[in-house]
């Protein structure tokens, strides 16, 4: 180092460093809030917004088409559908909609249903009271199931959207990860298995 | 090394006529593609015309002020306007791409009510197509066979843009598609439609599209999908509207292919088990079932195919290999052709068992 | 650098010169030797990235299997990606930094020569992690450098993990270099040199070296999120657990657009340096240069999602980011005007490192150009993932960026080692290159406007006669990159002695001083008017 600074120089550059050490651990958490942002304005991690309910509107109903569609990921041999393909549905009014399950495998399985809505501007619109999707479904060999969705659209959704698609994708949950995690209430998935 | 040669002659005398129409973007049959490719030329002229003018005062300067043609270098390094000038000229600019550009943009954001709902899935490898409206779905397959792409075989004109079912669609109607995936990202590509949409595990994203005239559009998949990606291609064939509705009628009414109950003889499910284990398997255990170790182990000799358990190999076809590429192919296929692709592969590449699956056998096995 | 050894060393001292040798280079802390060091790793890892390009380049010659698997291929085209980054453009950049950044502010050598040498082997150190996963059990990575979850995370080989380590020491290395960098150039300069004097080559690494630092923990939390979804049963990017494939596409992307500039941002500079010295003629327009990189800077942070056009995002974030990244296309063209006025009414003359900066303008204006088209977020439905794209980014990093840094190779050359490299091989090696490298890039905008997805080992018979001219393209500019290093390995002992100045309208601290200069460059800070 060319020239070494003398002691009194050192106390402000230490009070900077330390600021700055600061600064810079509140903007860590400073990003929750702005993550926030970015996800509702990119649309990313729709499942929570959906299960925020809108807050009740004084605009007048309208009526739209609104279609089910399931998923099976990674060749799941299991029968997963809605009982009713479509409907046409009026806004502000609750409606409610069976799919059934059943597994075609010959062991016990865990799934769950992982919703998702096209148009991505209608997920917030569609409110869900009650939902299959927000938890695990443990099925022994031939087992099948009833399960119900009720749902209703805010009026709020602007109609322009003609047509709202209520996907499901059934995906497996391996069976010791789904054991545990169901304890700790979180949904999560093995993926060592792989490695 | 002669077949490579006599391949690439082949080649380059067929490929003038493909090649013709085949430096710019198509135009396409709807009007989101037409758009779009207006949109592409009008971009190109605007940028022809920066490069003409930035590259001819390259040139200028290049050619006039050579050391060598004794030119004095000036002096000037300022000149607040024309900084100025600069900066706002492609300000102009991008507002002149920008607003066509926003007003396609609006065209293409469009959520009327549709004539018909197509569900696009991804598969490693192949597209799966339901009429929602119909209820009826296929999966559509590369029918190329690999002789051809291992180049024992002649090459064919659509040589890996042929599937053994398109896409069928009726002009003048919108068709709404909702995509979605089976397993890994996936994206649905057809340029002569303008649609790109990628295809995302968990998650429905949408497009539309009004085809314009009949025909048939060729695509593949655009995102990196894993081993096979460019082996997935996607065939539409546009048919009028009336065409279309007898189409679909008929499909709809077709009897489903139960043909479990019937037993066959092995010549007969060899015939059968060889060509659908080019279109299922051959693409990760190859042709001559070598595959390709350690992610595709070979079937040839393996202790699955020649052993005596026929059990152990039809539930393995079935149910597939957790954690690994192997699918499970019960949901996939009908008795009758898994029956015919196990008897294929225990009686192929000298494997002689002669065990015969029998379609039944294959029913007793599902639940 | 021959202060190791004597010419007539004995044969018994072979194993003691060696070890002299060894440790006399890994224990190496001047910022001369640092700068050689990153400069050698870089063109060994541009053959090894190049290699595995000609092997793409091999199969794709006509359609059909002939040489590789499909799965190798896609191994292949993903650790070109890797080492072509993270290899060679990156640390041929920091190689630059470190030589040059303390003889332009008048320093003695970099502030933290250390943590200098720990930056430096953290590179090679991981360059061999990722290239030892080409023989692993299992494959090497197969998804793209892009590395897209979920094809990197469920469905990715075993080595996968081994990637994401030699990421994080990459990472790693890259911060601590761009923290060094920052601080001498915050504190090292010569009295006198301001902040509006420093050269532009300076400046540009100033704004990298920030852009580097908020950056690179973003692509370490996107690969550690993948080894956590791969290792431990988490489910960021995973949709059954409630995570978001698309939402790893986001963070890798708000690492991947900065990291372009951070590439462009060097070469900038080197081109800003070239092309005054050959026009003999001062950089036109200082203050808007130093303002454009930084406006650059700021840019490239708000623009990532322009890469994700298709993957369903809502119109109005459609239209924002296509908006925001049009507006790059502002202050780069400032630049390039810049460049173009710089030599306007100079006194121009042709050697090698000029040919290098001019055909940089070039090609660079042209990718900017396609760039621009790329921007356009209903064309880019058809663009997207097409060849069109994989053209778009070679012309940048390629035609340009790497022109850039040839230049840059050639212009300071006779300063670092004291001679002259062979002008008349330099002159072969650019006509060769420029010719091979647009044979090669140009007609794969063509293959992509016809519909060729990119990452593919086999396509349709329209796409024959492109591939075939840009794999010939690819054979040929390969192969004359190797006039290059033979150029530069032989100038060393037979070129002609260089002056001090070297070129005649060379300015800047550097030239002030001896060529080769001196280990500690200014050991008494020059005095700056």
């Amino acid at each position: 180092m060319a020239t070494t600074p003398d002691r009194p120089a050192r106390r402000p550059l230490l009070i900077k460093l330390v600021a700055a050490a600061l600064l810079m651990f509140g903007f860590s958490f400073a990003l929750v809030p702005l993550y926030d942002l970015m996800c509702d304005a990119l649309g990313i991690g729709k499942i929570r917004a959906a299960a925020q309910p809108v807050t009740a509107t004084t605009i007048a109903p309208h009526t739209l088409a609104i279609e089910f569609v399931t998923t099976n990921t990674e060749q799941l041999d299991w029968s997963f559908y809605p009982l009713v393909k479509s409907m046409e549905v009026t806004t502000s009014e609750t409606y409610m909609v069976n799919f059934i399950a059943k597994n075609n495998t010959a062991h016990t399985m865990t799934v769950q249903a992982i919703p998702s809505i096209t148009p991505v501007q209608g997920t917030e619109y569609l409110i869900k009271t009650q939902c299959f999707c927000f938890e695990q479904q443990t099925l022994a060999p031939g087992e099948s199931i009833k399960m119900p969705v009720v749902f209703m659209i805010d009026s709020a959704l602007p109609e322009k959207y003609a047509t709202l698609t209520l996907s499901y994708s059934l995906f497996e949950l391996k069976q010791e990860t789904a054991s545990t995690q169901s304890r700790n209430g979180e949904v999560q998935r093995n993926r060592g298995g792989r490695t | 090394m002669v077949g490579l040669f006599r391949l690439l002659v082949a080649c380059v005398l067929l490929s003038p006529v493909l090649v013709a129409a085949q430096v710019n973007m198509p135009r396409g049959v709807t009007s989101v593609s037409q758009d779009i490719y207006g949109l592409h030329m009008y971009v190109i002229w605007i940028v022809v015309g920066i490069m003409a003018v930035v590259y001819g005062v390259i040139i200028y300067s290049l050619v006039r002020h050579r050391k060598s043609r004794g030119a004095v270098a000036a002096t000037f390094s300022e000149n607040n306007l024309l900084e100025i000038v600069w900066t706002v000229i492609p300000l102009i600019i991008i507002t002149a791409i920008a607003i066509p550009s926003i007003r396609v943009l609006i065209e293409m954001d469009d959520y009327d009510a549709a004539d018909l709902t197509i569900k696009i899935t991804g598969h490693q490898w192949k597209w799966q197509y339901e009429y929602l409206d119909h209820g009826v779905g296929f999966f559509s397959l590369l029918t190329t066979p690999m002789a051809e792409v291992v180049g024992v075989e002649e090459k064919d004109q659509w040589y890996l843009l042929e599937v053994d079912e398109p896409l069928v669609l009726p002009t003048d109607r919108k068709v709404r598609f909702v995509v979605t995936s089976n397993d890994v990202i996936h994206s649905w590509w057809v340029p002569e439609l303008g649609i790109k949409r990628d295809a995302v595990p968990g998650y429905m994203y949408e497009a539309w599209a009004r085809i314009q005239e009949p025909g048939i559009y060729r695509g593949q998949c655009a995102e990196l999908c894993g081993v096979n990606h460019g082996f997935m291609p996607i065939v539409v064939k546009a048919v009028a509207p009336e065409d279309f509705d007898k189409w679909i009628a008929a499909r709809a009414s077709a009897a489903p292919p139960v043909t479990s109950d019937h037993n066959w003889t092995l010549p007969v499910a060899m015939e059968r088990g060889a060509a659908l284990y080019d279109q299922h398997c051959a693409a990760c255990h190859r042709a001559d079932g070598n595959g390709m170790p350690p992610t595709f182990p070979a079937l040839r000799d393996s202790s699955i195919a020649t052993s005596t358990d026929v059990n152990r190999h039809i539930d393995l076809v079935m149910n597939g290999v957790p954690n690994t590429a192997m699918q499970a192919y019960a949901p996939q296929l009908d008795d009758e052709e898994l029956a015919a692709i196990i008897t294929y592969e225990r009686n192929a590449w000298e494997h002689d068992t002669g065990d015969l699956v029998q379609p039944s056998q294959i029913q007793a096995r599902r639940r | 650098m021959a202060n190791g050894a004597t010419a007539g060393a004995v044969q018994q001292n072979v194993p003691r010169r060696l070890i002299a040798f060894i440790v006399r280079w890994t224990t190496a802390t001047n910022h001369k030797d640092i700068g050689t060091l990153y400069l050698c790793t870089a063109l060994l890892n541009l053959f090894v990235g190049g290699t595995l390009a000609l092997c793409i380049r091999a199969e794709l010659f006509v359609p059909g299997l002939q040489f590789v698997e499909p799965n190798f291929f896609n191994t292949l085209t993903t650790m070109h990606g890797l080492i072509m980054l993270f290899g060679f453009i990156m640390p041929v950049a920091v190689g630059f930094a470190n030589w040059l950044i303390p003889m332009m502010i008048g320093a003695p050598d970099m502030a933290l020569p250390r943590l200098n040498n720990m930056s430096f082997w953290l590179l090679p150190t991981a360059t061999v992690m990722l290239v030892s996963t080409l023989f692993m059990d299992g494959g090497a990575p197969n998804f793209g450098w892009t590395m897209y979850a979920p094809l990197s995370t469920t469905y990715g080989p075993p080595s996968t993990d081994y990637m994401i380590f030699a990421v994080h020491m990459l990472g790693i290395s890259s911060i601590m270099g761009s923290i060094n960098i920052i601080t001498t150039i915050a504190t090292m300069r010569a009295p006198g040199m301001t902040w509006m004097k420093l050269p532009v080559f300076v400046w540009t690494w100033l704004v990298t070296a920030f852009l580097l630092i908020g950056i690179m923990p973003v692509l370490a939390g996107a690969v550690t999120m993948m080894l956590f979804d791969r290792n431990f049963g988490t489910a960021f990017f995973d949709a059954a657990g409630g995570g978001d494939p698309l939402l790893f596409q986001h963070i890798f992307w708000f690492f991947g657009h900065p990291e372009v500039y951070v590439l462009a941002l060097p070469a900038f500079g080197i081109i800003s340096q070239v092309i005054p010295t050959f026009s003999r003629k001062p950089l036109f327009g200082y203050r808007t240069m130093v303002m454009a990189t930084i406006l650059i800077g700021f840019l490239s942070y708000i623009v990532w999602a322009h890469h994700m056009f298709t993957s369903g995002m809502p119109y109005g974030a459609q239209l924002y980011f296509m908006l925001a990244t049009m507006l790059i296309a502002v202050p780069t063209g400032m630049k390039v005007f810049n460049w173009i006025t710089t030599m306007f009414r100079g006194s121009i003359s042709f050697e090698t490192p000029m040919l290098f900066a001019i055909a940089f303008v070039f090609m660079f204006t042209f990718a900017g150009c396609t760039g621009v088209m790329l921007a356009v977020a209903p064309a880019d439905f058809q663009y997207h993932d097409s060849y069109f794209v994989v053209a778009h980014f070679h012309y940048v990093l390629v035609n340009g960026l790497t022109f850039a840094f040839i230049a840059g190779a050639y212009y300071w050359y006779p300063k670092f080692w004291g001679r002259m490299y062979n002008e008349r091989l330099g002159k072969w090696h650019f006509w060769l290159s420029t010719i091979s490298v647009n044979v090669l890039f140009f007609p794969q905008h063509f293959l992509g406007l016809a519909g060729m997805p990119r990452r593919i080992p086999d396509y349709a018979l329209q796409f024959v006669d492109f591939n075939f001219i840009s794999s010939i393209g690819a054979f040929v500019f390969g192969f004359s990159q190797l006039i290059f290093v033979y150029n530069m390995m032989v100038s060393r002992h037979k070129g002609k002695p260089a002056s001090d100045r070297v070129w005649e309208g060379a300015e800047g601290l550097e030239w002030t001083l001896s060529s080769p200069p001196p280990h500690h460059s200014f050991q008494t800070p020059p005095r700056i008017d």
